[in-house]
């Protein structure tokens, strides 16, 4: 006993002796990708001995980008971090990032074509926009998109299963309505299980933003906020949504795990949600705990094309301007984050790899159920707009709070909702010059 | 035949009384029990309301996904050092006000009576502007400093003080006996209740700041117990019992002191309240 | 008198010199300055530079220079600031003379209970030692739409800090049902100050229950009852754990309150002179607010 102690002490002291580089890793990931990337981070350190990565866990979302900028002005910040793509136009415009070169990532054996074509592409153009810049501000790490769950065995009843498996009105919005009308008849469940509260305005988001993008909707014109489609485009879709309300398809202001829980327990038929809730059910049916069979699917064309709202989930290093990196830390960072994106592990979280070589490798394709879904999603992904007010923790989730998931809710009207939500904007674009 | 009537009207009234003191302590006794039940189980309509045998899967799941011993932790160490000291400097703070003479004596003792007026809360802007001028956001001395100056507990002990019957310390003074072992000789066994009141609703009061700490913290391991639970993530699958298990986590500490010295509770919070 | 002790103290010792007495006359602030110098530091400084930083466009960190009165001029203009004063007065409303009245109507309750008095006082008073995020995380459990078991009960699906009409009500009652206790302790403490001779006097003079209610208690408690009232009403005002923990403000900010608009500017989006005034405008509203009461309440007693 006495000796075993003595062993741990021993080897605890030496490991600190010969740990040459220490990198600490802030990132905002809760649940089940925390667990994951944990699991990454501990077998990183366990794979080679020259770097060793701490990990601290932030508050998702605003805070986590707050805390970021305060640590950049004052020079405590991580030597690599999470960060979401649809934040780098805000990131880089606050200079809350360090441009990664070409080099650098050649150096730690990453090259841009190794990575999904359209998530490389947008990052770079957010890179020459508000940076000036040709590096990129990060290295993709996955493709996070909007997919429908469904229940088989009610679908089933209420026969809306297709011969494939799948529910059959998910071509265009009429068919889809009808389905959501009929389920409810038939099963008397709650047709679609959605976070609709004022404290999760994304979940409003994604879903709004898909049938807006859907219907041709665009936020930018030239590079130019412009609002004209929100008016139209827009307008209609949050009509759409309010009348899913008026009709009992969604549930009225319920949260998160609410949501997500109406799903599991079996009453409801569908859930519109992203794909990070795969492994939520992927271990209640391991288990033997879901009284149902379930199905993911990409998320279905409604209007006239498939566009799907998606992020991407990123890794980047902050531009510490009291502190800079020194060159070594860049280096073991990148060796890092390099070793991260090779990881199929990431993927349990119903993510999609953004490293090209995992995507296509076959333990990823044998993955269930990622493999419902993943190969049709990574085809209809719609980034945010390409400005810093909007993405994960832009200032834009403020007025989706206060007027569109009220309207979402029957609390206000559409059009008074639409007026108010753009009016904000314009004072966004009015501050930020 | 009158005082039978009293009688049915006392039983009602205890009834009553029982009836709402129930009903009033029932959220806690809901949500001890959800934390004792599997998420599934949360979730079954209609629910459980005697769920047996308990399950301790989501205190585990807590305790293994979150920092959350080290919050324990920090709380601690916060909420000791703020008690302790607060309690020290009080005491010290309010025998000079109260049994010495000095020039600016009043002076002092009129601006804390004006500081105890100011709510904190205002203050929070330029207080972390000068915490982050001197590197102390976000450490321990920037979670305790501010939070030591009780300017109330030197009133209070000023007011305890001024009972003592002087002769106490003039006898002291006879015997050559210096300030300091009359504070803590005399003194403070005279005004025993009061101080260990005072320490304990001082302790609780630490342990459940929650503005102090979320504006002056930035990073998970510095946080305390009730800034840490609110940021448990819930953007993945049901979670409602391991929330619950959150909640009875962080109430343990507050909880059994109050229950182990309910009446030392009562006497200070009363001494806090009602000194104006 | 103690001025004469501590002379005659000093006399003990005769011809030690001038040193010593200077020594003397400075030992007392051994005892104040600990406390003396943390309270300069950490609140009689930042209390002058609030009002400093109110007259500048300083940043979070403190950087700017001084713009004389457009901080005030802004704020005076400032819908959003306006209506955080409008809710706040709204939250008041709902919960510090009712707070009062429930503390005062459980302290009824509890007094008369003898063997069962300990567990009730107890029942009452738990919530108040919990810390406000327990408090929140209970309220949206039980109160939970879908699966809280008050909706459940009730068989209704009232998602309270979401509604635009029940957000604050709802807010205002689980700040009732945490605080209650406190309110509750002290009015056992006036009561039982009370002494017993009135009542049996009363008693044979043939006044009933309720008269000796009316013309006894009620009187007698009054001077603690007009320091919960003003004890509660500068408690209430400085609301912002329970805003920011149940509702952040919404639904469409029909909840944001005084204390959650500066921590939003200040902390958030970083203006920390336009932070500082709004917090000395909430300092201001409580004084005079006090202040009216304190009158008011002065006044009633006296009439009395």
């Amino acid at each position: 006993m006495k000796a075993a102690l003595l062993c741990l002490a021993v080897s605890a002291f030496s490991g600190s002796i010969y740990a040459a580089t220490e990198l600490t890793y802030w990132d905002f990931l809760g649940g089940g990708d925390g667990v994951r990337m944990k699991q990454i981070v501990e077998e990183f350190n366990k794979s080679q001995s020259d770097i060793h990565v701490t990990e601290s866990t932030l508050t998702w979302g605003e805070p986590f980008y707050t805390k970021v900028h305060t640590g950049v002005v004052s020079g405590q910040t991580p030597d690599v971090m999470t960060y979401h793509l649809s934040h780098f136009a805000a990131g880089i415009q606050n200079k809350d990032l360090r441009p990664i070169t070409d080099e650098e990532m050649a150096a730690a054996g990453l090259k841009r074509s190794d990575f999904q074509d359209s998530i490389v592409q947008r990052s770079s153009e957010l890179s020459k926009t508000f940076g000036q810049s040709d590096q990129l501000f990060g290295v993709p790490l996955d493709i996070h998109t909007l997919v429908l769950y469904y229940n088989k065995t009610a679908l089933k009843k209420a026969g809306l299963l297709g011969t494939d498996g799948k529910p059959t009105g998910t071509e265009g919005i009429d068919a889809f309505n009808k389905m959501l009308g009929e389920a409810k008849a038939k099963t008397h469940l709650l047709p679609i299980a959605a976070s609709t509260n004022t404290e999760e305005p994304a979940s409003f988001w994604r879903i709004w933003y898909t049938m807006f993008r859907q219907q041709g909707g665009d936020f930018l014109k030239d590079g130019k906020l412009t609002l004209t489609d929100v008016e139209n485009q827009g307008a209609k879709s949050l009509q759409y949504m309010a009348d899913w309300m008026k009709n009992g398809y969604t549930p009225k202001a319920t949260n998160y795990p609410s949501a997500v829980a109406l799903f599991t327990a079996g009453r409801a038929v569908f859930m519109i949600n992203g794909n990070w809730e795969v492994p939520t059910l992927v271990d209640l049916d391991k288990n033997k705990k879901l009284t149902f069979e379930y199905g993911v699917t990409a998320f279905p064309k409604l209007f006239d094309n498939n566009e799907t709202w998606a992020d991407s989930h990123q890794l980047a290093i902050p531009n510490n301007q009291k502190n800079p990196a020194s060159p070594e830390k860049v280096a073991a960072a990148l060796k890092f984050i390099a070793y991260v994106v090779k990881q199929v592990t990431w993927a349990g979280g119903g993510h999609i790899p953004a490293y090209l070589p995992v995507q296509q490798s076959e333990e990823y394709k044998q993955m269930v159920p990622n493999n419902q879904y993943s190969a049709q999603a990574a085809k209809q992904v719609s980034l945010e707009p390409a400005l810093p007010m909007f993405g994960v923790g832009g200032p834009t989730f403020a007025p989706i709070s206060n007027f569109l998931v009220p309207a979402w809710n029957n609390q206000i009207p559409v059009d008074q909702a639409i007026k108010q939500f753009n009016a904000e904007l314009q004072k966004f674009v009015q501050q930020q010059g | 035949m009158k005082g039978k009537r009293f009688s049915i009207l006392g039983a009602l009234c205890t009834l009553l009384t029982l009836a709402m003191a129930l009903a009033w302590i029932f959220p806690i006794y809901w949500i001890t029990i959800t934390s004792l039940k599997t998420e599934d189980q949360t979730i079954v309509v209609p629910p459980s309301f005697f769920p047996w045998p308990p399950i301790f899967d989501a205190f585990v799941y807590v305790l293994q996904t979150s920092p959350f011993i080290r919050w324990y932790i920090n709380t601690i160490v916060v909420s000791v050092t703020v008690t302790f000291f607060s309690i020290l400097f009080g005491l010290m703070c309010g025998y000079g006000l109260s049994q010495l003479r000095f020039p600016g004596r009043n002076l002092v003792y009129t601006s804390i009576l004006v500081g105890f007026m100011l709510p904190f809360s205002a203050l929070a802007v330029p207080l972390f502007m000068m915490l982050n001028h001197f590197k102390l956001v976000n450490t321990f001395p920037g979670l305790i400093l501010p939070q030591i100056v009780v300017p109330l507990s030197v009133i209070v002990f000023k007011q305890f003080f001024d009972d003592v019957p002087r002769d106490f310390r003039d006898a002291a003074l006879m015997d050559g006996a210096s300030n300091w072992r009359i504070l803590f000789r005399i003194y403070l066994p005279l005004n025993w209740n009061i101080t260990w009141a005072m320490a304990i609703v001082t302790f609780i009061g630490t342990w459940n700041n929650f503005f102090w700490p979320l504006i002056i913290t930035n990073s998970t391991p510095m946080l305390t117990i009730p800034v840490g639970m609110t940021q448990i993530q819930l953007a993945y699958g049901v979670q409602f019992a391991e929330i619950c298990a959150t909640a009875v986590l962080a109430s343990i500490p507050t909880a059994a002191t109050y229950i182990l010295f309910q009446k030392r509770v009562t006497q200070g919070v009363i001494a806090v309240a009602g000194i104006k | 008198m103690q001025s004469l002790a501590t002379e005659s103290a000093a006399e003990q010792h005769p011809g030690q010199g001038r040193k010593q007495s200077l020594r003397q006359k400075l030992a007392p602030w051994l005892f104040v300055l600990p406390f003396f110098a943390l309270y300069v530091l950490f609140l009689a400084y930042p209390a002058i530079r609030v009002c400093y930083l109110s007259f500048t466009n300083s940043d979070i960190a403190g950087q700017g220079h001084f713009i004389g009165l457009d901080n005030y001029v802004t704020l005076f203009h400032d819908g959003d600031f306006w209506a955080s004063v409008v809710h706040t007065g709204y939250f008041v409303l709902l919960t510090v003379v009712p707070n009062t009245l429930m503390g005062f109507l459980l302290a009824l309750l509890v007094v008369r209970q003898k063997r069962l008095r300990l567990f009730v006082l107890a029942c009452f008073f738990l919530p108040f030692i919990l810390p406000v995020s327990v408090v929140s995380d209970t309220a949206n459990w039980v109160l939970d739409p879908n699966f809280g078991i008050v909706n459940l009960l009730a068989g209704t699906n009232f998602a309270w800090f979401q509604d635009p009409a029940l957000a604050m009500p709802a807010v205002a009652a689980v700040t009732i049902w945490w605080t209650v206790g406190l309110n509750m302790l002290l009015f056992i403490a006036g009561l039982q100050n009370i002494p017993q001779e009135y009542y049996e006097a009363a008693a044979i003079d043939g006044a009933n229950r309720f008269h000796r209610f009316l013309n006894i208690t009620c009187p007698l408690i009054w001077p603690v009852a007009s320091l919960v009232l003003l004890l509660q009403l500068i408690l209430q005002f400085k609301i912002f754990d329970q805003i920011y923990l149940l509702t952040l403000g919404g639904p469409f900010n029909s909840t944001v309150v005084v204390l959650l608009y500066m921590y939003r500017q200040g902390f958030q989006q970083g203006r920390g002179g336009y932070a500082a005034t709004i917090a000395l405008m909430l300092v201001l509203i409580i004084i005079v607010v006090s202040l009216i009461q304190f009158r008011v309440l002065r006044i009633k007693r006296a009439s009395r």
